[in-house]
């Protein structure tokens, strides 16, 4: 194996390779970091450049794009309180409050460290182990996936900050927007009334940065500011020490690996995964009451997980030819364009190309580390920018990123109408994450109930007779039951989380 | 500060090599086609956008690239595939009827919009569209099993089906052209199936490793991988004849199943196009298909590369839009 | 006041909502013949909707009694250092109308112009009186547009709406 990676590193030591590979992490960082632009977008961007190129230099241009698009969410994350993609959803509520508070660099420290080690550990993970772990991942059918969903759902209680109800009210809120458009299995156009242009739906990302990004513009119309963003950030804390970060080991380690086991399994991606790290790391601290007001291992877990994710959705894809993501969907396509044939026999048919894609992800990984960590100093100082200025350029950028999704103004009318629902849901006390969560895991939820129902010829059974699907669904009622117990017991007390 | 800059600076490097890659593909051609009075010496008067209802990395997806990638010296203008995913195929092939009929916005799609529209999602098919004709002919349709199950051939797999009705579990996506295909095989054979939505093909593919259906119908080309690999087994082909690619895969003609269907990649305009628009652009992808080095591409994923012009893409169309219709009038009833 | 009474009102909307989408989804046919077609996740979500519109109404009706008004929103009273004006509905409704007007407008005239003309707005609405430059913030607008513009359509292929300049 060891042979056969420093023969992949020796394919891709080129200068083009290298080249291509920073400029796709250079790429990646400027798409995931600006709202409304996504890792997606730049490799569905990217994605007929390499068809012109060999395979490996092709793919190791989408690598650097991938990393690199994961990766710079954390930037608006941790500073304006935007998720720059879905993964970085759970980055806001630490890394911003710690920005807030003079911690921006702090922040900057442990978001970039943990998504380099979280990043490095999938890659290792995935040049391992990949075979036997994506034979896992394919024990996981419709039972299994409806378990899983049902599990994650349950996670809006602790989301939920104020108000349980509130929360779980936006949750479902967020499942029935995922219904508008053709129905899973029939295609049914349902909640449409007779407007084709809705037929396709919601897409996730006008709906994001829609709730995200329009709302806080509507907010700060409310109150004009004079000075910067906030004068508190001139002085800069950068230092977290050797014993700071060792303080987050296990925090790093479970998060990583909740993002590599969500990662693997097809279907469910770096949306979640930040989210359910961000929970696991609140509900096992000892202090979750300080989670949400600047609690570095809450940005840990979260940067960890969403980068560990990148490695996790590769394995279902290097090892069995399954896409686990749109992003590795697009991959896919790549790699058969170039006469690759995806599948249990790529590792040993195409062994330079698999390794050559192994190699130029780790030097992906310290290129993102790297020019994040020279960049850091002139994000911070993006803060001074006005923002009266700031944020009509946002809305622009969001403007093109939902038209970007289809090429269609649907999807910008789409992204308004969720900045006013998403202004509307903060001014009556409704939290948004939980909305975004049901959004990714309504449809799942439907789908899998539907199919596995098909599966079992209307039978309930194997929802409770599979292992792994049982498991789940004990854990989802454990929690919901340790919820209902701790929401009654503080009935007074203090919010917890305020997204 | 600077390294704000360093990061611009890389991308522009990219943003340069992009642009350079983009005009590299644009020259020869061109000048023979301005001669005389030619109605369509105007066209294509800018980058012509090819909107794909699928999603990038899928096969339709790939065969459109391919050919756009040919097409843009044929034509000397940039061709820009965009994805248009949902509903079926139904909110792309919506976005060409809705832009203007100026030539430049050009559908590429297959069977499926017949489909939506025999299962009564769209109320428009085919003949909404003026074809400009048909680069890609998939007629790798195949059922696959797993090499542990109890029929390795279509005879042993009838003969299972029908002692064991409804046992059999068969992974489509409602709607699509696996379905419709699973509905001619059981009216043929009289065989009955747990017909399951399992989802697009690389769900079907996890299903059947994972060993929760018995048959995935899909094309061929997808998965030589896992045939060579021993992981799935094939019983057979929707093809009149054997395909060159897999010599050993009888059709199942052959297997006494008289079911033979192709998937066409056409290509279609706004009704409203000018003829001239559309019969240049179809001078252009019958050019194209003579290329060799294109052929040689197709082929590489065990696809025919074969031209059926105007006339014929309509003629082809129709012919399979009435077995669909068939198929599903007699499932109906 | 809406402050006190917010929980009261959403709640009641959203009840609102539920009924609508319950009784939508009788509309909803199947292709398939099966036991949860896809109207049964629609009228289970609304359902579960209905339950808990009224216990935030019915929560928000006691807390309305019981908690004076201040405490109701307990949103609003952070991050109040650096606002200089008092908050105003004004602005977000300007705001919301000029982002309407932009995108309606957006195919017809085009991105580019639009765009220039969206931010230069909405800089003003945004911008406190004293920060208004004008010069500047017509600078930055059309810079800013224009590299969008040109970067997606040329470079990455966006096919922005061109409108009138097209």
């Amino acid at each position: 194996m060891f042979d056969m990676l420093f023969a992949g590193f020796g394919s891709v030591m080129t200068l083009q390779i290298i080249m291509l590979i920073a400029a796709g992490v250079a790429l990646g960082l400027v798409f995931g970091s600006i709202p409304g632009l996504t890792a997606t977008m730049a490799v569905a961007i990217c994605l007929p450049i390499t068809y012109g190129m060999d395979p490996i230099a092709g793919m190791s241009l989408l690598m650097g794009l991938y990393i690199g698009g994961v990766s710079g969410g954390l930037i608006p994350a941790i500073l304006l309180k935007l998720p720059g993609t879905p993964s970085s959803i759970a980055t806001t509520f630490d890394g911003y409050p710690m920005a807030q508070n003079g911690e921006a660099g702090k922040a900057f420290n442990y978001a970039i460290v943990s998504s380099f080690l979280g990043g490095l550990l999938s890659i290792i993970v995935l040049i391992m182990i990949a075979p036997p772990l994506g034979r896992v991942a394919l024990q996981f059918g419709p039972f299994e996936f409806f378990a899983i969903v049902i599990f994650s759902l349950t996670l809006i209680a602790s989301l939920s900050g104020d108000s349980l109800p509130k929360g779980i009210m936006a949750g479902l809120l967020g499942i029935s927007f995922a219904m508008v458009g053709a129905a899973p299995i029939d295609a049914f156009p349902r909640f449409t009334y007779g407007f084709t242009d809705m037929n396709a739906g919601f897409n996730l990302l006008p709906v994001l940065i829609g709730l995200f990004a329009l709302s806080e513009i509507f907010i700060s119309a409310e109150k004009k500011v004079k000075k910067g963003l906030n004068a508190k950030l001139s002085k800069v804390n950068y230092k977290v020490s050797i014993k700071e970060y060792i303080a987050q080991g296990w925090n790093f380690l479970r998060s990583s690996l909740i993002g590599l086991g969500i990662g693997i399994l097809p279907g469910i991606g770096g949306g979640t995964s930040n989210i359910i790290a961000y929970v696991a790391a609140k509900s096992s601290s000892k202090k979750p009451e300080e989670f949400g007001k600047g609690n570095p291992a809450g940005v840990v877990a979260s940067e960890s997980s969403n980068n560990a994710a990148v490695g996790g959705a590769l394995v279902p894809l290097i090892s069995l030819g399954i896409p686990g993501d749109t992003v590795t969907a697009m991959l896919l396509g790549g790699l058969v364009l170039h006469g690759l044939q995806p599948g249990p026999l790529l590792m040993q048919n195409s062994g330079d190309v698999v390794y050559g894609i192994f190699a130029a992800l780790l030097i992906a990984n310290v290129f993102m580390i790297l020019f994040l960590f020279m960049g850091m100093k002139g994000f911070i100082r993006l803060l001074s920018i006005p923002q009266h200025i700031l944020y009509p350029i946002i809305l622009a950028l969001c403007v093109v990123g939902a038209f970007g999704v289809n090429n269609r103004l649907f999807d910008v009318g789409a992204l308004l109408f969720f900045g006013v629902l998403g202004y509307l849901m903060i001014k009556f006390g409704f939290p948004l994450t939980p909305l975004v969560l049901g959004f990714i895991l309504g449809p799942l939820l439907e789908t899998n109930l539907r199919r596995g129902l098909m599966l079992s010829q209307g039978d309930f059974m194997p929802f409770l007779t599979s292992p792994i699907a049982a498991a789940f669904l004990l854990v989802a009622a454990a929690s919901v039951v340790f919820a209902i117990y701790s929401n009654h017991k503080k009935k007074k007390g203090t919010s917890v989380l305020n997204v | 500060m600077k390294s704000v800059l360093k990061k611009t600076l890389f991308g522009s490097v990219l943003a340069t090599s992009i642009l350079f890659l983009g005009a590299c593909g644009g020259d020869g051609a061109s000048e023979d086609a301005n001669a005389g009075n030619d109605p369509a010496a105007d066209y294509p008067s800018g980058p012509i956008t090819v909107v794909v209802p699928a999603g990038a990395g899928g096969d339709t997806d790939l065969n459109t690239r391919i050919m756009a990638k040919y097409l843009e010296k044929e034509l000397d203008t940039n061709i820009v595939v965009s994805n248009v995913t949902g509903s079926g195929g139904a909110t792309g092939t919506q976005t060409v009827l809705d832009a203007k009929p100026d030539g430049q916005t050009v559908l590429a799609f297959h069977n499926s919009m017949l489909l939506n529209n025999v299962f009564g999602l769209t109320d428009y098919t085919y003949d909404e569209f003026k074809m400009a004709g048909v680069g890609v002919l998939d007629q790798s349709n195949t059922f696959l099993t797993s090499p542990d199950s109890k029929f390795q051939d279509i005879p042993s797999l009838i003969e299972y089906a029908k002692a064991n009705p409804g046992e059999v579990t068969m992974a489509t996506e409602i709607g699509s052209m696996t379905y419709i295909q699973t509905l001619q095989f059981q009216e043929q054979t009289g065989v009955e199936f747990n017909i399951v939505d399992i989802g697009g093909a690389a769900d079907k593919i996890a299903a059947l490793l994972g060993g929760r259906v018995d048959i995935v119908p899909t094309s061929l080309g997808l998965v030589s991988g896992y045939i060579e690999s021993g992981d799935m087994v094939p019983l057979g082909v929707m093809a009149e004849e054997r395909l060159e690619g897999a010599p050993d895969v009888p059709t199942f003609k052959e297997e006494g199943v008289d079911i033979v269907i192709d998937k066409i990649f056409y290509w279609g305009f706004d009704p409203e196009t000018p003829d001239a628009y559309v019969e240049k652009f179809s001078n252009a992808m019958e050019n194209v298909v003579t290329n060799e080095e294109y052929q040689q591409e197709i082929e590489d994923s065990w696809l025919s590369p074969t031209f059926l012009d105007q006339e014929a893409t309509n003629a082809k169309l129709e012919e399979i839009n009435a077995s669909y219709q068939e198929a599903y009038d007699n499932s109906e009833q | 006041m809406v402050a006190k009474y917010e929980d009261v009102f959403s709640g009641i909307f959203l009840l609102v909502v539920s009924v609508i989408m319950f009784f939508t989804a009788y509309s909803f046919e199947a292709l398939t013949t099966s036991l949860v077609g896809p109207a049964f996740m629609p009228q289970i979500i609304a359902i579960v909707m209905a339950i808990f519109s009224v216990v935030i109404a019915v929560g928000g009706f006691r807390k309305s009694k019981v908690i004076p008004e201040e405490k109701n929103s307990p949103e609003q009273h952070k991050e109040e250092l650096i606002v200089t004006e008092k908050r105003s509905y004004k602005p977000v409704l300007i705001s919301l109308g000029l982002m309407i007007g932009y995108v309606i407008l957006l195919p017809y005239i085009g991105f580019l112009i639009m765009t220039v003309i969206y931010i230069f707005l909405q800089m003003l609405i945004l911008s406190h009186i004293t920060h208004r430059k004008i010069w500047l913030f017509l600078l930055i607008s059309i810079v800013t547009s224009a590299t969008i513009y040109y970067l997606f359509r040329n470079v990455f292929y966006v096919m922005l709406p061109t409108g009138i300049i097209g």
